[in-house]
């Protein structure tokens, strides 16, 4: 099942203005009807106003030239819109004389409207996954973890109705996220939400407790925990032989239950003046059998939302198998090989309605964002789908190059929230000069090199890893083999640290500013972007259940 | 554990002055940004050596076509009647990418007051190939000169075929004043 939008593809909005008809003799009368064209939505009412020229009279009646199934009028022409959308006119008539009559067009557009259907289910074999039912925040659930297991993945799938998408916590927005709160494994806590790391998170906590597990996403209504992910966790995988085993136990809960205990004014559940319902959250937990393996196969589905392609296209473009290689050679330095790639068309409204762009602004699940990944079927895939652009009508510029649902994605898990990753195929076809696209990589000339650069880097955020250092400097991913690259150390204060701040390592290896070649880092540089991964980074890519 | 997220913005409040160097090398980098958005007040931060790099980048025909649309959405923020000569120029380029000429329509609905909007971009509404291009106007003025141009968007929603109108669905919508 998945999240259903109901929003009709109907967006016939027509207007037209009818001015009153001529008579003979006498003052001619006119009506005019305001506003001519208004747009509204089902059920929803708009006034209109008439003036009525050539008379003393300004009385007039008021009719739906529809009739009922185009909404319904008052006396003093009130409008009520119908249930369905459509385009539909409404008449004042004179009544000093009935032969004048003006009339507008009224504009009337489905709503937004979604219902959250869930479970998603899993595509993973059946013995792989755990279903814990739905629970409200607080809950604690159990489940147990045998021996040998390689990698736990936890899902929460908001259901309706649903918790709000936000709180807002000292006084700054912050996405309602879902995540445990607490992960025990047989009393001993391996992670808490309201415990933050301090310094680099790779190198805070222990493996056998706190900052083993880390969490840093934003992930409203759809949250999944990935274990390993950490440097801690790898390590203890490897003196074990798979992630902690026995009964492990999981605090149901979302940023608004935290905000709660948090209390106003320091944390408002939404924008405080709306009461919400306590998120409820359908859990499931996906196990893989360990140790985590030397190498693996990942498949790939690319869901052609762009107008650029058809499954036939793609599979013949030379742009697309170019992207295809590269992306290939990226997943390689992981240990990953390139497995089954289809190509999914989207129907054709589907294509038309988003072919200006994905607006990834409204992170609601009748959003843009949402309701695309939300049409990812349950594979054990990555669903990566590919637009003709992103845009966002917010910040310092309207176009971006790829967003993932959240990191890590719900793997196996079609049809949620955030079930894949969105790429933008705007330079797919781009070759700056005609041999830009033959040989080595080139990330400045040839489109397809860089969209494969980018779809590795949402694959490696959907499989568990995040930037190696976020652009503040000062925040890092939590594996230690990957080099960090502090502000403070790095960059002038007051900037953001960019490839070159981070590339130092590679001159100088005494030097503390690494990681700016790395496929995670935040930035892609034509030069210094080689997509290196670590060791580490590769681990935790091959322990995802998606790799088989 | 709740935060908000880092913003750019806020770490980026005492930024020292940069050589007309540095700051190319500075915009060039912001421009690979792959999935975090660079807030408009950091474009603004990086001053006036910053307009001639996006001005630059924007116009080039070498540039990826994502990296020209970042820069002149940028330098709709750094240098607004700059970015408006970039814009038009862009939209009428019919062999300049579409996603460029895209971006050019969404600058102008930033740069220009709703009234300009409308002038500027009623030939785009009315006659701008490929229809993608005409939706993209349609959505602009429905967003930034609704009072203006959502007649004229009505009307041109009526002369598109029916199987283009999911393109103009959220022109529609902010029309109605949904969105």
């Amino acid at each position: 099942m998945r999240l259903t939008s109901i929003r009709s593809a109907a967006a016939a909005l027509f207007l037209s203005l009818a001015a009153a008809c001529g008579g003979g003799g006498g003052p001619t009368i006119t009506v005019t009807v305001s506003p001519a064209s208004p747009f509204t939505g089902v059920g929803q009412t708009q006034q209109f106003t008439a003036t009525v020229v050539g008379t003393t009279d300004q009385t007039v009646t008021w009719t739906v030239q529809e009739g009922s199934a185009g909404g319904a009028i008052s006396t003093g022409g009130l409008y009520t819109a119908p249930l369905l959308p459509g385009s539909f006119h409404v008449a004042a008539t004179s009544v000093a004389d009935a032969s004048r009559s003006g009339t507008a067009t009224v504009s009337v557009v489905p709503p937004p409207a979604c219902t959250l259907e869930t479970p998603q289910s899993s595509a993973l074999p059946s013995a792989q996954v755990r279903q814990l039912g739905v629970h409200t925040v607080g809950e604690t659930v159990t489940f147990t973890v045998p021996a040998g297991t390689g990698s736990v993945t936890i899902v929460q799938q908001g259901t309706e109705p649903l918790a709000p998408e936000s709180v807002t916590y000292q006084g700054s927005l912050v996405a309602n996220t879902v995540v445990p709160l607490t992960v025990k494994v047989g009393g001993v806590e391996f992670y808490n939400d309201n415990v933050d790391p301090t310094g680099d998170p790779a190198f805070w906590g222990t493996k056998n407790g706190i900052g083993s597990i880390f969490f840093d996403s934003a992930s409203p209504w759809t949250g999944t925990m990935t274990v390993p992910n950490t440097t801690h966790m790898l390590e203890y995988v490897l003196d074990h032989g798979g992630v902690p085993a026995g009964t492990w136990s999981v605090v149901v809960n979302d940023y608004a239950e935290e905000c709660k205990v948090i209390g106003s004014p320091t944390c408002v559940v939404g924008n405080g003046t709306l009461t919400y319902p306590p998120g409820k959250y359908d859990v499931k937990v996906l196990l893989k059998t360990g140790p985590v393996p030397a190498a693996g196969t990942v498949d790939v589905n690319f869901y052609l939302v762009t107008t650029q392609f058809t499954s036939t296209t793609a599979s013949t473009s030379a742009s697309v198998a170019r992207m295809r290689q590269m992306l290939a050679s990226y997943l390689a330095r992981a240990g990953l090989t390139l497995g089954t790639v289809n190509f999914v068309d989207m129907p054709a409204d589907v294509k038309a309605r988003y072919a200006a762009g994905v607006n990834i602004d409204d992170t609601l699940p009748c959003g843009d964002m949402a309701t695309i990944l939300r049409m990812s079927n349950a594979e054990n895939a990555i669903s990566l789908f590919l637009v003709n652009s992103l845009v966002s009508s917010q910040g310092g510029m309207f176009t971006y190059v790829g967003v993932d649902g959240t990191i890590p994605g719900p793997s196996s898990v079609g049809g949620t929230v955030a079930s894949g990753a969105l790429v933008s195929a705007a330079n797919l076809n781009f070759s700056s000069t005609p041999t830009s696209c033959q040989g080595a990589v080139n990330l400045s000339g040839c489109g397809a090199d860089r969209t494969a650069y980018i779809a590795a880097h949402e694959t490696g955020h959907f499989l568990g890893l995040y930037h190696v250092t976020e652009s503040d400097g000062t925040r890092f991913d939590p594996v230690q083999d990957t080099p960090t690259c502090k502000l403070s150390l790095c960059a002038p204060a007051g900037k953001e640290v960019v490839n070159s701040d981070c590339t130092k390592n590679l001159t100088d290896p005494a030097s503390p500013c690494g990681g700016g070649e790395n496929l995670m880092f935040w930035l892609l540089n034509n030069a210094l972007s080689t997509g290196t991964l670590s060791g580490q980074q590769s681990s935790i890519l091959r322990a995802n259940p998606l790799v088989r | 554990m709740i935060a908000p997220i880092a913003l750019l913005s806020a770490v980026l409040l005492s930024a020292p002055a940069m050589s007309d160097a540095e700051v190319r090398t500075q915009v060039e980098a912001l421009l690979g940004t792959i999935d975090r958005a660079i807030p408009a007040a950091r474009w603004k931060e990086l001053g006036p050596a910053a307009v001639p790099v996006l001005a630059e980048i924007a116009a080039s025909e070498s540039q990826m076509p994502s990296t020209r649309s970042m820069a002149l959405g940028a330098l709709g923020v750094a240098a607004p009647a700059r970015a408006e000569t970039i814009a038009r120029a862009l939209l009428d380029s019919p062999n300049a990418p579409l996603t460029v000429r895209e971006t050019a329509v969404r600058t102008l609905g930033r740069v220009l007051s709703p009234v300009q909007l409308r002038s500027a971009l009623a030939p785009a509404l009315r006659a701008a190939r490929p229809v993608g291009l005409r939706s993209v106007a349609a959505e602009t003025l429905a967003r930034h000169a609704p009072e203006e141009a959502c007649a004229e968007v009505a009307d041109q929603i009526s002369l598109e075929p029916a199987a283009d109108h999911p393109r103009f669905e959220r022109a529609a919508a902010l029309c109605a004043g949904r969105r």
